[in-house]
């Protein structure tokens, strides 16, 4: 054993020396309790002998030195003293100390004091090795969980799932916790999207959330195969079913869930929830650029075994955003101090909702690092965006779409195959003029509609009156005038400009009105050459 | 919209390639990021526009640009190979007299 002796009566210490080296311990002298501390504090000594009393620093300071540094092991330390006073004894053990050697030194008591400090060291050592092992496999757990959670717990719907475009931000607090979220894509038409977080954290919650997952798989098949014709069931008859399934067990685990169930449907352009105490949806209306709180329908899972699930269902637009959200984010602290809370988050929302997903998350994540403060820390932080895009073919005659990068292509798409199913003997050079007026005035519409805004609503319609093609182009924001736009310089010297004199020059009419709350274009063209 | 321009032959021109069906609004932004640096590359240029089908005010507004930087360093810029409808375009509003636009990049290397 490596062992400090500090003693300013050298002659006694000779004698302490010689016992401690012929018993093969490894032993450093020094003759004075500053060095000694020194000493200490440079290199690690499990047993440390101290004379009780030296000049400038004596054994009882360096004692108490040693128990005020946090070391990463135990040292043991004994006074050397001819004190026997009972008073000093205790004041000795007060301040650290482990035991006595008593002046003049007995070889049989040195022997006897350093087999227990031994043990006791052993015992420190070996309690030590347990606590450690003890950590590396909750480290292990919490890694596992972790993964679990990673695995099972958390598959949000891909990028593109039918009608929808998602996202999403899931950042665990310790590295597991109950936050979980899945998805069904029925079809083509139709995708369900769910959320959901568990009371409490770690490896418990974690497995909660796993088991009511599944859970909710097992209810949905059961339904679906329930009948020989197969409906899919609504989204209150399948919590009504989950809830059978799973509530006296949470009820009994002493435990509950928040669960947000959601349906975007591209048939009839309609979301149908059902909210189970999660924080509320946030759905951004891209026509009015307007947010907005959908109600909460039920109490959470596992509060009470005669709950009535019930759904509500409202319009979608494509481009509408949806949020999905855990408290994590509503709990979020504002540069004030006050909390973010659902309203504020919103708020937040209404003037980034029409960015792209993610750069809408990037901002989010933003606002977590900045929404930080202290304890906020430790809650888990989850966020799923989804834009509604709908179906994006014609329907009653007209196609909508969230006209952002890369939709213009998909109007002109539109009017080339009306303008060649309208029969009216286009030429080819004719349909390019269509298409030329057709793309300038959209793109004009994406570029203005919103100052700043990357997406906006459009509703496209093409038909034939009276031998005439007419195509009318609706989109928000405030009213479009053409007559401020300078004509175009044709030498060259200017890049931009052209726009509108290209629609005029490529179509017969053009009519710019404001009806409403949108811009409506209408572009006419006949057909003057030999087409078919 | 994935756009890129290709180097198809350098010599005393550098002969280049609008690779995409479209140049317009859409990916306007990537066409300048790709031939901005290869405007480095030589003084005289033929930009070849077979491949490109469609292309609307932003897509011409583009290519001005690139006239415009080539010509303030004392060089040329020939078009070529342009499909019906983008030769429509030029017509429409008279660029084809701005720039000096041939059939094919051979016609415009020899001119």
């Amino acid at each position: 054993m490596k062992i400090l002796v500090a003693d300013d009566d050298e002659l006694s210490a000779e004698l302490l020396l010689a016992s401690l080296r012929s018993m093969s311990h490894e032993v450093v002298f020094v003759n004075n309790g500053e060095e000694a501390w020194k000493l200490i504090q440079e290199e690690s000594f499990r047993l440390v002998i101290l004379d009780w009393v030296m000049p400038e620093m004596d054994g009882m300071e360096v004692c108490r030195n040693i128990r005020a540094m946090q070391g990463s092991s135990y040292t043991y330390i004994m006074l050397l003293t001819g004190r026997t006073d009972r008073k000093d004894r205790l004041e000795a053990l007060e301040g650290g100390a482990d035991d006595f050697l008593t002046k003049p030194l007995d070889n049989g008591e040195l022997i006897a004091r350093l087999n227990v400090a031994n043990r006791i060291l052993e015992m420190e050592e070996a309690e030590r090795r347990t606590s450690r092992e003890l950590q590396q496999a909750r480290q292990k757990e919490i890694e596992l969980g972790a993964s679990i959670q990673k695995r099972l717990l958390y598959t949000p719907p891909p990028a593109s799932a039918n009608a929808i475009e998602t996202a999403s931000l899931s950042i665990p607090s310790q590295y597991v916790d109950g936050d979980f979220c899945d998805f069904f894509a029925h079809g083509t038409q139709i995708v369900d999207v769910f959320v959901g977080d568990v009371m409490g954290k770690g490896v418990p919650a974690a497995m909660v959330g796993a088991g009511v997952k599944t859970s909710l798989q097992r209810c949905m098949i059961s339904l679906l195969t329930a009948t020989l014709k197969p409906t899919l069931p609504k989204p209150e008859q399948l919590l009504q079913s989950l809830d059978a399934l799973v509530c006296a067990e949470l009820i009994e685990l002493g435990t509950f869930l928040t669960l947000c169930y959601a349906r975007f449907n591209s048939a009839d352009d309609t979301l149908t929830y059902v909210n189970c105490g999660h924080p509320q949806i946030i759905l951004w209306d891209s026509l009015s650029g307007v947010c907005r709180l959908l109600d909460t329908t039920n109490v959470p899972l596992g509060f009470s075994e005669e709950e009535s699930y019930e759904q509500r269902t409202g319009n979608l637009h494509p481009g509408d955003l949806v949020l999905f959200y855990s408290d994590g984010v509503t709990d979020l602290k504002l540069p004030s101090g006050k909390r973010l809370g659902m309203a504020g988050f919103s708020e937040w929302v209404e003037s980034r909702a029409h960015l792209p997903l993610d750069e809408f998350l990037y901002e989010v994540e933003h606002l977590r690092i900045n929404g930080l403060t202290g304890l906020a820390a430790g809650d888990d932080f989850t966020c799923v965006a989804v834009r509604y895009r709908g179906a994006e073919t014609e329907r009653n005659g007209s196609l909508q779409l969230w006209a952002d990068h890369g939709s213009l292509r998909k109007v002109r798409n539109y009017v080339k195959t009306s303008a060649r199913k309208a029969g009216i003997g286009f030429t080819d050079p004719e349909v390019n003029e269509l298409l030329l007026a057709v793309q300038e005035a959209a793109s004009n519409a994406v570029r203005h509609a919103r100052v700043g805004h990357k997406g906006i609503p459009i509703r496209v319609s093409a038909k034939v009156e009276k031998n005439v093609f007419v195509f009318e182009l609706r989109y928000p924001g405030p009213p479009f005038d053409p007559g401020l736009v300078p004509e175009p310089v044709l030498d060259g010297t200017k890049e931009g400009g052209f726009g509108i004199s290209i629609i005029k020059k490529c179509v017969d009419e053009v009519a710019y009105a404001f009806q409403g709350d949108h811009n409506l274009v209408t572009l006419k063209k006949r057909a003057k050459g030999n087409g078919k | 919209m994935a756009i890129s321009v290709e180097i198809v032959h350098s010599g005393r021109a550098l002969v280049l390639k609008v690779v995409a069906d479209s140049l317009e609004t859409d990916n306007v932004a990537g066409f300048r990021a790709a031939i901005t640096p290869m405007l480095d590359k030589s003084a005289h240029f033929i930009i070849d526009l077979s491949a490109v089908e469609f292309m609307d005010s932003t897509g011409l507004g583009s290519m001005l640009s690139c006239l415009r930087i080539v010509k303030s360093k004392g060089g040329t810029l020939k078009l070529c190979n342009l499909t019906p409808e983008v030769k429509q375009l030029f017509e429409m509003v008279m660029m084809d007299r701005v720039f000096d636009i041939y059939t094919t990049p051979e016609e415009a290397l020899a001119s």
